[in-house]
């Protein structure tokens, strides 16, 4: 009865009940959507580098170490020798390593100097690995490989020759144009700073500094026979990545590391690095939320309004149903009924839209905020979400519900025109 | 003859000090009668109302209602009894406005389970072709006239055979004509099924039709 009744009610005030819906689904579509995209540009951060264990390099700053090795920002103010990358690679506890090598730059990207470790075993959100997404990985002296956003920037075809400028600035005066390099692969998009990387073999760093031991090039001539592969000598790195066979062992080997008697080195945890920052600079997601939240309010508070309004003119309604055998409680749950199926459907309206939205800017999202997004089904928190809403939602019936009970009580059977 | 209702030394205030709305002694209506209540306003004709329908409670005194003194009975006993065995007419606005013709009418069985013991659908469509509604059966009720409507709320009142039908000025709104129609209406539907009939009005032209008559402000002692 109550069913039928409020069904019927409902579509009576088809208007006003439309309004009511479509203001709780577009607070649910901003107040998960904003969750998602929260999460996701989180998730995105936290994952930018995953699987590995430890980061080594220069004694200095732990940020600071995170974002030159990981994001290409910034620059170490000291190398760290072969011969103590070596030794820490030999430990028995040491599964893999992929040693990175900084200082240059192609027009304002990073070049990137490491070994075919960094093909096999980088991850990246989870289990991803970077992929080729044309020709292979560096094998020569002169060979480069290019991060996905930087072959798309320059439009850069695999074959392509191109010159690396000395040091970090985009307008570098300093160019290394006797030792041109030759693409020999582009990598897939990863939604992760390593789109914006310009990776070379360790002996190709090398061997383009050969000559520039004063700081600038020399001008002299240098053997053919140098460049060499087997004939380059790597002396030093700028960091290197570490993973190790067992967790269980990432304290003690971080501690001995810091405590490395050849060198000054110190090792950080990045999973751990990630989240400190993200924690820093994540006082945004926490107004986002906020603002959310009042949305949220909003949409509730929608409800409450527009069935208080027709209370009144629903008197005489409800006087008919008391006389027809209903109660008062009959008269509440009707209105708490109405309310509730409002709120319900609005969540399902929110809901739906909010993977439609979901999917129209998902592809935008990713490209230019590196927030990745995956379309997935309602996780446990979002129903939680939904539940509270609901509940909230039905309870903003309750005040308009409360003054039908009363009037009823007071009315009667008396028909108040 | 069983007593369709029996109020004995009645008496009923809306709060603790004020002043008695009702204060009667004794007021008897057999089963079967059709009863004229005279009520001109302000002698708590309302009220009245609200107690034989099990809405307000006595505040001492008797009120028996179709056997049973709703006096020591809960509300919702009290709601139970008036929607599964009285039919109420109101004066004008009987009709919930969303709904249609038949849907109000059909609307106290949904209510009350046991208001009807057979397929109370079929009954509303005899009662619908008996009051001549059957063009409007499933029209919104905002289309009719106040003479139509006033029949939808008699069939409604009507649906499940109640025990007894109170009518509270049910008349007031309508011309003379519709009014004749209605009175002539009523007339005949209880001389087929012979309920309890009380009709309040202000009215004394309609005594008429009646067998016996009440006078409120005779019996009703308020202060």
């Amino acid at each position: 009865m109550i069913n039928f009744l409020t069904y019927k009610s409902i579509r009576n005030r088809k208007f006003t009940s439309f309004l009511c819906v479509l203001s709780i689904a577009l607070s649910v579509t901003l107040f998960l959507g904003i969750e998602r995209i929260r999460n996701g540009a989180r998730d995105g951060f936290t994952n930018t580098i995953s699987k590995t264990d430890l980061i080594v390099g220069a004694k200095g700053g732990s940020l600071q170490l995170l974002l030159y090795t990981v994001f290409h920002i910034g620059g170490a103010v000291n190398n760290i020798k072969m011969t103590t990358y070596e030794d820490i690679k030999q430990n028995p506890q040491v599964e893999w390593t992929i040693p990175i090598s900084l200082g240059d730059a192609y027009r304002g990207f990073r070049v990137v100097a490491t070994d075919e470790n960094f093909y096999a075993h980088y991850r990246f959100r989870g289990d991803q690995q970077v992929k080729m997404q044309e020709g292979a990985v560096p094998v020569d002296t002169f060979d480069v490989v290019l991060g996905s956003e930087v072959a798309k920037k320059y439009k850069h075809k695999v074959g392509d020759p191109i010159v690396l400028s000395h040091g970090l600035s985009a307008e570098s005066i300093l160019s290394h144009d006797n030792t041109p390099f030759k693409i020999v692969g582009i990598l897939s998009p990863t939604q992760t700073p390593i789109d914006t990387g310009v990776y070379i073999t360790l002996q190709g760093m090398e061997a383009m500094h050969f000559g520039w031991e004063t700081g600038v090039p020399s001008g002299e001539a240098i053997n053919p026979e140098r460049f060499k592969k087997e004939n380059i000598q790597i002396t030093q790195l700028t960091s290197f990545m570490v993973k190790l066979k067992s967790r269980i062992a990432v304290l003690r080997m971080r501690r001995n590391i810091d405590q490395y008697e050849a060198e000054p080195i110190m090792a950080i945890i990045p999973a751990l690095s990630l989240q400190e920052m993200w924690e820093t600079i994540g006082y945004v997601e926490q107004i986002l939320f906020l603002v959310s939240l009042c949305v949220l309010l909003v949409g509730v508070m929608s409800i409450l309004i527009s069935l208080y309004t027709s209370i009144n003119e629903r008197r005489r309604e409800m006087a008919i149903l008391r006389s027809l055998g209903a109660s008062s409680k009959h008269v509440f749950f009707l209105l708490i009924y109405e309310s509730s199926f409002l709120v319900f459907m609005g969540c399902a309206l929110g809901v739906a839209s909010m993977y439609g939205l979901l999917y129209l800017v998902r592809p935008w999202l990713e490209a230019n905020f590196s927030v990745y997004l995956p379309i997935e089904t309602l996780s446990k928190t979002e129903w939680i979400y939904l539940g509270i809403i609901f509940v909230v939602g039905t309870l903003a019936g309750l005040i308009p519900a409360i003054k039908a009970y009363l009037n009823s009580l007071q009315d009667g059977l008396t028909i108040k025109l | 003859m069983p007593t369709a209702i029996n109020l004995e030394k009645c008496k009923f205030s809306y709060s603790k000090n004020s002043k008695l709305v009702i204060n009667i002694d004794q007021l008897q209506i057999d089963s079967g009668e059709k009863v004229f209540l005279y009520g001109p306003s302000g002698h708590g004709k309302s009220t009245l109302l609200n107690l034989t329908a099990g809405v307000l409670k006595a505040d001492s005194g008797m009120v028996q209602v179709l056997g049973q003194d709703l006096t020591k009975m809960s509300q919702s006993k009290r709601d139970h009894l008036r929607g599964e065995k009285i039919g109420y007419i109101f004066q004008i606005f009987n009709l919930i406005p969303y709904l249609t013709v038949k849907e109000n009418i059909v609307l106290p069985c949904m209510i009350n389970k046991k208001r009807s013991d057979h397929d109370f659908h079929q009954q509303a469509e005899e009662l619908i072709d008996s009051l001549g509604l059957r063009e409007h059966i499933n029209k919104p009720v905002t289309d009719l006239s106040i003479g139509q409507q006033q029949r939808v709320a008699a069939a409604r009142a009507l649906i499940g055979n109640p025990q007894m039908i109170i009518a509270d000025e049910p008349t007031s709104a309508l011309d003379e004509k519709n009014t004749r129609e209605f009175m002539e209406l009523l007339m005949r539907v209880w001389q087929q099924k012979k309920f309890t009939l009380i009709f309040v009005s202000h009215d004394e032209r309609l005594k008429s039709y009646f067998e016996r008559s009440i006078s409120l402000p005779e019996i009703n002692h308020h202060d």
